[in-house]
């Protein structure tokens, strides 16, 4: 067995455990996204039975999520989002994505280590680095609802557009404590080294997105132009994180809006890009909520419900607080938050994929990664069975109450 | 090493260091310039909307860059004295100075060409009134005997309607007070009475949009309760209702829903965020009967003299009105007429209204007042007129042709501070009065600006008695069609009651068609 065959191996694996999930949904008519961690969680089950190797271990995982899933997800995340209309709504996505995702990890932090009260096992790091990942939002579980409810667009733009750019804040900030607890680097420099990480990666994708659309226009063919997007997607993560140690994150994110944004008069070139992003971010989602799936085990439940039930109050209040913080905010620019918005946003506000990944890529050397886990897997699971699908329930009984 | 080195090497180090980053950012910064050109090279020539950008790459794009500042351009290096539109540096000069109290006397004779067809001249007697024989303006009475609070002032030049929603609540505030101060009276313009219109103290007369904001119920009717609670406030004096306004006759007005705050929505009595759209016209006002029963309405439940504003382009419903009147009785007139120019303008617009629809007032005023004088109605009918008269030279000739009042809104924006930038429509107005951002409207001090719609108001007020005394007028409500001549075709004067004379009662429109 080669390394090549056995990468191959796995990753079709990961990829028909995902397919699967996919028909389990189609067919019992439960969220994608649930689907494909009970399908995951069914193969964890099967595998010893089976007797191979699923490959999932945490070095491995670790390098598979953040050098091909995420990228894949920023990018096509940050495609979809339409230049002018996210101008209307940038200030308020600029409150609720950065302070308002400080704001959040920070009572998320407080509230779970006051009511866990047990700091040599979970320290105060780790509730930082709890309340980073729990920071992540990721609407795509509930666009469908939102839709269905007629939800009004620039609400949709809102959660889209915070998902996006909290999405960079809630990585470059876990990366960042990361590096703390593995390391033990001084506090003096988190600043600085916040900032450039930060910057230098978007000035680095700014300037790959550039080349992009270059070669795009310079080639000008559709077919030409996905080879182009793809290879710009992967290669802006890698060379901000290989040579220029930044954030890949912020990279992949400058390199998707500025290539975005120049080729937006030559809609011929990219007319047929958007579906190659839909498929490329299922799946991307799918594989996360298998590999979910995958290390999800019962025993998990049993030994940290109460971790898991603190950290499901505590980030539906850290969310809270976010919400209401950034609407004071941004009362600033006139920003009017309507008050019917609000529960919406909060209840709405669901962890997804990148919170997933980033508690996935938790090396297991640090002593409280297991507690950390499964904190925040009960809050995504909470989100999907049960915020998921009481949305709608829930927006229609606040519509009925503010319409009488 | 050499001494520098060996002497301090820690800042010869930086030193260095220093260049190295610098050269790395100069680096940087000309291999993005470089991919930028690029870049737009080939966006150029690959792009199919812009044929001056395919043919000439990259320089094809100056063409829209000095497109864009060619007008900040010409107006500050080349305009004019005289050249610029809407207003040219002469007529806003003189408003500034004006404001601002400071000498408002121009030498070495007049940049005015005094040959242009259709201008004004007036006429001069020969032994001025001297100021001792001067009296003040006399004050006239508006729906005396008809309305249960008749309206009497002895303003001449007014606040036109502006709404608030359209205007700030700073600029708002500082024409409230500066209007006290001046004695005259404000329009609130067809959004709604807020707190900012009363603080001041003003006199306020309310005007009734097609939208019906601040006295409508749920369906978007008049509402006779929030009518008599807005005429409770002493300081409303009458009530306009809007039939057209200059800028755009024929179309209702539009603020954005962004511009529609928390606090517009209440004033207006409608959602906030929501895109604010009055209809075209009223649509409980379809002829000259349901205006006639309006106002009768509107008078019944506020008790104070009602009005409507028209811009007249077709002229045939004067007649109708006035015969209405005759048929109806007095008691059913409207109290008072304001005539809107075509060229009036502070509203958001479509170019071809703006441009192209309904008379200017040069025209429109004489009409409206002849009519009147034709069907006796000249004393019980009073005229309100507006449309760029932001100079005493302009309201004087208003006056002269048998007008009562005159309202100006954009000379008391130019009062407030507006530089004519041309953004009303945008929300990005950089001085503040026609913008809700808070950063600027923070250039905007209601207490400062105030004093200068006072001293703007009192200057005009002084300038056109000036006028009136030259001509040998006691007061500017004497003046007449008499002390002004108009500039013919060839250039010359010619008097304008040649012109437009004024008429004498004709008794057989009124009675013959009254009895029909």
């Amino acid at each position: 067995m080669t390394i090549v065959s056995s990468v191959v191996g796995q990753t079709l694996l990961l990829i028909s455990a995902a397919i699967v999930g996919l028909c389990f949904s189609r067919l019992s008519r439960l969220q994608p996204e649930l689907s494909c961690l009970l399908a995951g969680f069914g193969l964890s089950l099967l595998i010893p039975y089976w007797g191979i190797d699923s490959g999932v271990r945490a070095d491995n995982l670790q390098a598979l999520i953040f050098y091909v899933l995420l990228p894949v997800l920023i990018f096509e995340s940050c495609w979809h989002m339409q230049p002018a209309q996210l101008k209307r709504w940038l200030k308020m996505i600029f409150c609720l994505a950065v302070p308002g995702v400080f704001v959040s990890c920070m009572v998320f932090a407080t509230l779970s280590y006051v009511a866990i009260g047990h700091s040599e096992g979970f320290p105060l790091l780790a509730a930082l680095m709890t309340g980073a990942i729990l920071s992540a939002t990721d609407p795509s579980a509930i666009s469908n609802q939102l839709k269905a409810l007629n939800a009004p667009t620039d609400l949709r733009l809102l959660l889209e557009g915070e998902s996006l750019f909290n999405d960079a804040t809630t990585i470059v900030l876990f990366s960042l404590l990361l590096g703390i607890a593995t390391t033990g680097a001084g506090n003096s420099a988190i600043v600085l080294h916040f900032l450039s990480d930060f910057f230098g990666g978007f000035l680095l994708g700014a300037m790959i997105g550039l080349v992009a659309a270059i070669i795009v226009l310079i080639l000008g063919q559709q077919a030409c132009t996905k080879i182009v997007l793809l290879f710009t997607a992967f290669i802006s993560y890698y060379l901000s994180e290989q040579i220029l140690y930044a954030s890949g994150v912020m990279s992949v994110m400058g390199a998707a809006l500025i290539s975005r944004y120049c080729l937006r008069d030559h809609q011929h070139f990219i007319e047929e890009i958007d579906s190659t992003w839909q498929w490329l971010g299922l799946l991307a989602g799918s594989i996360l909520f298998v590999l979910m799936g995958l290390v999800i085990t019962l025993d998990m439940f049993f030994d940290q419900w109460l971790a898991m039930l603190i950290a499901v109050a505590a980030a539906l209040l850290a969310r809270a607080a976010t919400v209401y913080s950034s609407a004071q905010l941004s009362q600033r620019w006139q920003y009017h938050l309507a008050n019917e918005w609000k529960p919406i946003m909060i209840w709405g506000g669901l962890r997804g994929a990148i919170a997933i990944a980033l508690v996935l890529s938790l090396p297991t050397s640090l002593p409280y990664w297991w507690t950390l886990q499964s904190m925040v897997f009960a809050v995504v699971l909470f989100n999907l069975v049960i915020q998921g699908t009481s949305l709608s329930w829930v927006a229609s009984a606040l519509t009925q109450r503010t319409s009488d | 090493m050499n001494d520098a080195q060996q002497n301090v090497p820690d800042l010869h180090s930086f030193v260095l260091q220093f260049l190295d980053v610098t050269g790395l950012l100069l680096l940087l910064l000309i291999i993005i310039g470089g991919l930028t050109l690029l870049y737009m090279y080939l966006s150029d020539i690959t792009q199919s909307k812009q044929a001056i950008r395919r043919n000439y790459p990259i320089i094809g794009r100056f063409r829209y860059f000095f497109e864009h500042i060619g007008g900040f351009f010409r107006q500050y290096f080349f305009a004019q004295d005289r050249d610029e539109l809407p207003f040219n540096r002469a007529q806003r000069a003189w408003v500034y100075r004006a404001a601002k109290q400071v000498d408002a006397t121009i030498a070495f004779g007049s940049t005015r060409p005094l040959n242009q067809p259709g201008d004004i001249i007036f006429m001069n007697g020969l032994f001025p009134v001297l100021n001792e024989e001067a009296s003040s303006t006399q004050s006239v009475t508006v729906g005396a005997g008809y309305a249960v609070q008749p309206y009497t002032t002895d303003a001449l030049v007014n606040i036109s309607a502006m709404s608030f929603g359209a205007l700030s609540a700073p600029a708002v505030k500082a024409l409230s007070r500066g209007a006290n101060k001046a004695g005259i009276w404000m329009n609130t313009g067809e959004g709604g009475l807020s707190p900012y219109h009363l603080e001041g103290g003003c006199d306020v007369v309310f005007q009734i949009g097609t939208a019906k904001y601040g006295v409508r119920d749920k369906q978007g009717q008049l509402c006779d309760e929030k009518l008599r609670a807005i005429a409770e406030h002493e300081q409303v004096k009458m009530f306009e209702i809007k039939l057209s306004q200059g800028a755009k006759p024929g179309k209702g007005g539009i603020l954005p829903g962004a511009k529609v705050t928390e606090e517009i929505a209440t004033v207006r009595g409608i959602p906030a965020g929501q895109d604010s759209i009055s209809p075209n016209g009223h649509t409980d006002i379809r002829n000259i009967d349901d205006l006639l029963n309006m106002i009768c309405r509107i008078r019944k439940v506020t008790g104070k003299p009602v009005g409507f504003k028209a811009v007249i382009g077709a002229s045939d419903w004067l007649d109708d009105l006035m015969q209405a009147v005759h048929r109806r009785g007095m008691q059913d007139a409207p109290d008072f007429i304001t005539i809107d120019s075509a060229d009036g303008g502070t509203g958001a617009a479509p170019q071809c209204l703006m441009d192209y629809m309904g008379l200017p007032v040069k025209r429109s005023l004489p009409l409206v007042v002849d009519k009147l004088y034709e069907y006796g109605l000249k004393e019980r009918i009073k005229v309100n007129t507006s449309g760029k008269l932001i100079n005493p030279s302009e309201a004087a000739w208003a006056l002269s042709m048998g007008a009562d009042f005159v309202s100006s809104a954009r000379g008391f924006m130019f009062a407030l501070g507006c530089i004519q930038a041309l953004q009303c429509n945008k929300n990005t107005c950089p001085t503040g009065i026609t913008t809700h951002d808070h950063d600027l409207q923070r250039g905007l001090n209601p207490e400062d600006k105030a004093e200068r719609v006072h001293h703007y108001a009192k200057q005009l007020n002084d300038e056109i008695a000036m006028i009136a005394h030259s001509c040998g007028a006691k007061e500017p409500r004497e003046l007449q069609r008499r002390h002004a001549q108009i500039i013919n075709a060839e250039g010359l004067p010619e008097p304008m009651e040649k012109h437009f004379p004024t008429p004498s009662r004709r008794e057989d429109i009124i009675s013959v068609k009254a009895v029909d």
